[in-house]
């Protein structure tokens, strides 16, 4: 019964809250008035009974407000009391609200937006059945640290053998021509195993997806599954598209279905345009032997485990069936190690996957630190305020306020100002990722990067927002509680000297402003320094003036006669345009998007552990002068190389090196096929340059004769005495004149196809990234020691009055006020620079080229640091200086 | 403040609660009424009282309503509740047995132990 009535009273309390005021003011009067008028009965005069009758009940207010308090009015009361006390106080001071507003907006968007990416990339669930049990497995093989990918037949072995899986799927990507009438589009293709979506629990939109049993034997099933995104781009959404035929790669498909909206394949960054049985790699030549050899590791491969199975536990059953493999194919199967991660784990794709939660953490580290800055410039700001209402305060803790109630106060405001600043920063954050979302890579890979605002990202801008506004709301409250009422009621709010300890504080927060942003500049410095050290580095090749085209005929359906025929009509048309120096064609380009990897056998006793990893290129003779290609031995290709004379090869010197130390590599042979070969015999050495990554080692790489080596997909390279993108045009007519239909792709100069994944795309993002948040930094923290000093400066007025007065000199106020600043500047800088070096060793391996503790970068930041620093100090300290000792000392 | 305080509350809500057990009364006559049966022995600070009274209401204890007073003004009237009642009883019973123990001990000579 008693909880009922308390319930009840609170809410009669809270809901009728005028009524009950009006009631408390009722009754207390009615008590002073009957207590007065008993004194009147006594004999005392009126006013006098009155005086009297006040004087003895006591506080009033108080007394209203502990009866508010026994009513249980109060926390819910004071909040609302908190809040419009907030609202007024901050609609009073535009200036304020606004700049602390917008300072941690800054801070705040720039937190949203690196988290969204983040979300992004490693976060946010894939839309499949149960996303958080979801694993990938890999092989690391040799003494490679890179995770690579699994073939077919591992795959189906590991399948049948480990029973720590419930289910494992796997699936490849590469491009195919779709062609519905006569031209063909390069679309983005999925070769999934047949139980692909039935593990992923995927839903089809219309029609069915692939089934468990399709898939299984080289050539069957053709049939497709579209993704949503292309029925809708290229079938406009046709509603009678199940059951259609369209045509990959010149062969014809049915289409049995469209897959789910949500669905877009299961890399994250990248949209798959449709997806096909494994069978069907028959289409690709890239691919043709995925379902026959063991060592063609291009599957990607997902798995459930058992419930209650520990992704240890799975990894060791698999590597138990990877022993018994080894022992059966010893050739192919060598020294090959299992690993199981969390899929969030292995975006996005398990080769890459390590470095990620390096770069995300370090992103998140210097947002963080960008937020911080924006704090410490807050809480100072709020520190000023504080010391200007200190009187308000006084007055207010006089007049019977409880230091708590205070403190509720204080935090109420700098969370109110938090949330403003979360929300406009929110908008901030969303502004940027849009513009993220912009970025586009270089060539046409089919990546998609969005950064949708999901729960996550507002919860992460809510909790910073909140944590930001108590982390602000403290610095005033410690110093607050500590002041003494009676003598901030007497100086007014002002001491002589500002007080030692009010001095303190705020000299800590220049030191941390200083050193903060010292660190996420000298972050910054090392990534721009490590983009021009990369763009600056020499690839072994000259990228400038020459045009890339990439084409597939067989996208088109064509032969390999026909192919052959194609590609020598183009070069002869091609090589006749005005403007061409030189061109040629080859299977790939250095530092593009795909690339060849084998293994090198020196001869037919190989042992497997000898063998050297190598990526190569197929490319006709006048490769090496359309690139500009040094040769440091031998010769080059000639068109006397072809099917019909001995196969040869060209190396470059790291493999000349590797491979025959100490011996003249001209006439050796060696084989990339396999240990039966055949053998091909170098006739040429090229200098070393750049051929996967940017920031790869010395790689071994070696050349074969296109004409001795067919593939269909071909990049056409034009070396240009004109601008290339003029020649873009011509070229391209070339191209249709011999094939109206055939798609081509990748049209781009060579310099800007740099600018790719495996090029400089991620240093350059990087660099990009950290130099906006270096920035951000800076401002921030130059304008937070531009407004400390200078309110110190002010503060310090009557001061510096009373020291002229007395004769000092103009130039020792501006060494007294400047020297407090550098002072502080230096001891910012130092332990910055501690910091910098710690978080330089952390990040060196996303560094290209530069030492962590890299002088010039550290030099310039510095120097940049400390210049706008200390300008940021001398002009408050020359205002100083020119105080004039009457002003000052009437100001008081 | 402490101890004092508490007993000091303890005490004004059990005073507070035996004025009101006797009739109906508004706050000021609820001092009057205490001042009186304790002979002005008893010194109540007048602005504690409408925060226990408060308190007591939110408790349930005593219930109020409004009407008129002797001088034909509007005045907020105190009275038991049932609960009130109960609950004076007890605290009366605990008073009365913590008086007698404390007397008990407070008349032990010497001798007696």
């Amino acid at each position: 019964m008693t909880v009922w009535n308390q319930l009840r009273s609170w809410l009669n309390a809270t809901l009728g809250r005028s009524r009950m005021e009006n009631e408390m003011d009722a009754e207390l009067r009615f008590h002073i008035e009957s207590f007065a008028e008993d004194l009147v009965r006594g004999g005392m005069a009126r006013q006098e009974a009155m005086r009297r009758a006040r004087l003895e009940f006591g506080g009033i207010d108080r007394t209203k407000e502990e009866c508010r308090e026994a009513r249980g009015v109060n926390v819910f009361d004071s909040l609302l009391q908190d809040l419009r006390h907030t609202f007024r106080t901050l609609r009073r001071n535009p200036g304020f609200t606004f700049i602390v507003v917008l300072t941690l907006a800054l801070g705040i968007g720039a937190n949203t937006a690196i988290f969204s990416v983040v979300n992004s990339l490693a976060l946010r669930p894939l839309p499949v059945r149960d996303p958080s049990r979801l694993v990938v497995v890999a092989q690391q093989t040799q003494d490679s640290s890179f995770l690579g990918f699994l073939s077919y037949a591992d795959l189906l072995d590991y399948r049948a053998s480990s029973d720590a899986f419930s289910e494992m799927a796997g699936f490849t990507i590469d491009f195919a021509g779709l062609s519905t009438g006569a031209r063909a589009r390069r679309i983005a293709v999925g070769y999934v195993t047949g139980n692909y979506f039935s593990m992923l629990g995927v839903q089809a939109y219309m029609g069915r997806l692939i089934l468990p049993t399709e898939g299984q034997h080289l050539g069957a099933d053709p049939v497709v599954v579209l993704g949503y995104t292309l029925w809708q781009t290229e079938f406009a959404g046709a509603p009678d598209i199940v059951g259609k035929n369209v045509k990959l790669n010149g062969r014809r498909f049915t289409v049995i279905g469209v897959a789910d909206k949500s669905f877009r394949g299961t890399v994250s960054i990248l949209e798959l345009d449709a997806y096909v049985p494994l069978s069907m790699v028959s289409l690709d030549p890239r691919l043709e032997n995925l379902l026959a050899k063991r060592d063609a590791r291009e599957l990607q491969v997902l798995a459930y485990p058992k419930p209650n199975v520990s992704l240890e536990r799975a990894e060791a059953s698999l590597n138990l069936v990877e022993a018994q493999l080894e022992k059966e194919y010893p050739e192919t199967n060598h020294a090959v190690k299992m690993r199981v991660i969390h899929e969030r784990l292995a975006r996005p794709t398990p080769s890459v996957s390590t470095h990620l939660p390096l770069v995300i953490s370090l992103f998140l580290m210097l947002a963080g630190l960008v937020l911080l800055v924006a704090c410490v410039n807050v809480a100072n700001l709020v520190l000023v305020r504080a010391t200007l209402r200190q009187k308000e305060i006084a007055v207010r803790t006089s007049l019977g306020a409880a230091p708590l109630r205070i403190a509720c106060q204080l935090v109420t405001e700098s969370v109110v100002l938090a949330f403003l600043g979360g929300v406009v920063g929110t908008f901030f954050g969303f502004a940027a990722s849009r513009l993220l979302a912009a970025v586009r890579l270089p060539g046409d890979l089919p990546a998609r990067f969005d950064f949708p605002l999901d729960w996550r990202v507002f919860t992460f801008a809510f909790l910073i927002a909140l944590m930001t506004g108590v982390l602000t709301g403290l610095t005033p409250i410690f110093r607050a509680l500590r002041t003494n009422l009676s003598d901030t009621l007497r100086e007014g709010g002002r001491s002589l000297s500002g007080g030692t300890e009010r001095h303190r504080i705020r000299n800590v927060l220049v030191v941390a402003q200083v050193c903060l942003s010292f660190v996420l500049l000298i972050t910054a410095g090392l990534f721009v320094r490590s983009l021009g050290r990369a763009q600056s580095s020499y690839l072994g090749f000259d990228p400038n003036n020459v045009l890339n085209l990439s084409m597939d005929p067989s996208q088109s359906g064509y032969d390999m006669t026909r192919t052959k025929s194609f590609y020598k009509d183009l070069e002869d048309r091609v090589r006749a345009l005005p403007g061409v120096e030189s061109a040629s064609l080859a299977l790939s380009v250095p530092l593009g998007d795909s690339n060849q990897g084998t293994k090198i056998y020196r001869d037919t006793s190989s042992r497997p552990e000898e063998l050297l990893q190598a990526f190569y290129n197929a490319v006709e003779p006048t490769y090496f002068q359309t690139m500009r290609i040094p040769l440091a031995r031998g010769r080059t290709f000639t068109l006397a190389d072809d099917e019909a004379t001995p196969r040869v090869a060209m190396v470059n010197e790291t493999v000349a090196s590797r491979l025959w130390p100490g011996e003249d590599p001209i006439g050796k042979q060696f084989s990339f096929k396999g240990p039966q070969g055949p053998y091909v015999e170098v006739v040429g050495v090229t200098r070393n340059g750049k051929y996967v990554f940017i920031g790869e080692d010395p790689q071994n790489f070696f050349y074969v004769p296109a004409s001795q080596n067919f593939t269909s997909a071909r990049t056409l390279q034009i070396r240009t005495s004109v601008l290339p993108v003029a020649m873009r045009r011509n070229v391209e007519q070339q191209i249709h004149a011999l094939d109206p239909d055939l798609p081509i792709y990748a049209v781009q100069t060579m310099e800007h196809s740099l600018g790719g994944a495996n090029g400089f795309f991620l240093i350059r993002m990087g660099a990009l990234f950290a130099l906006i948040l270096g920035l951000l930094g800076l401002t921030l923290a130059i304008v937070g020691v531009y407004g400390v000093v200078s309110y110190a400066a002010s503060q310090r007025t009557h001061e510096i009055g009373i020291r002229m007065a007395l004769g000092a000199e103009p130039r020792a106020i501006l060494r007294m006020t400047l020297g407090s600043g550098v002072f502080l500047l230096l001891v910012g800088v130092s332990i910055g620079c501690v910091l910098a070096i710690a978080v330089g060793w952390t990040m060196k391996s996303l560094l290209f080229g530069i030492h962590p503790t890299d002088p010039l970068t550290f030099a310039t930041v510095g120097f940049l640091l400390g210049s706008t620093a200390i300008l940021a100090c001398y002009i408050p300290a020359r205002r100083a200086m020119r105080v004039d000792p009457m002003v000052a000392l009437r100001y008081e | 403040m402490g101890k004092q305080l508490d007993l000091l509350q303890g005490t004004l809500d059990m005073l507070i609660l035996k004025a009101v057990s006797l009739g109906p009364l508004h706050g000021y006559g609820i001092l009057l009424r205490i001042q009186q049966i304790s002979k002005d022995c008893l010194e109540i600070q007048q602005g504690s009282l409408y925060p226990a009274l408060y308190r007591l209401e939110h408790q349930g204890w005593i219930a109020s309503e409004w009407g008129e007073s002797e001088n034909r003004r509007k005045a907020k009237y105190y009275r038991l509740t049932a609960a009130g009642r109960r609950r004076l009883q007890t605290e009366a019973e605990k008073w009365n047995r913590m008086a007698d123990v404390m007397a008990a001990i407070l008349q032990t000579k010497a001798e007696q132990i």
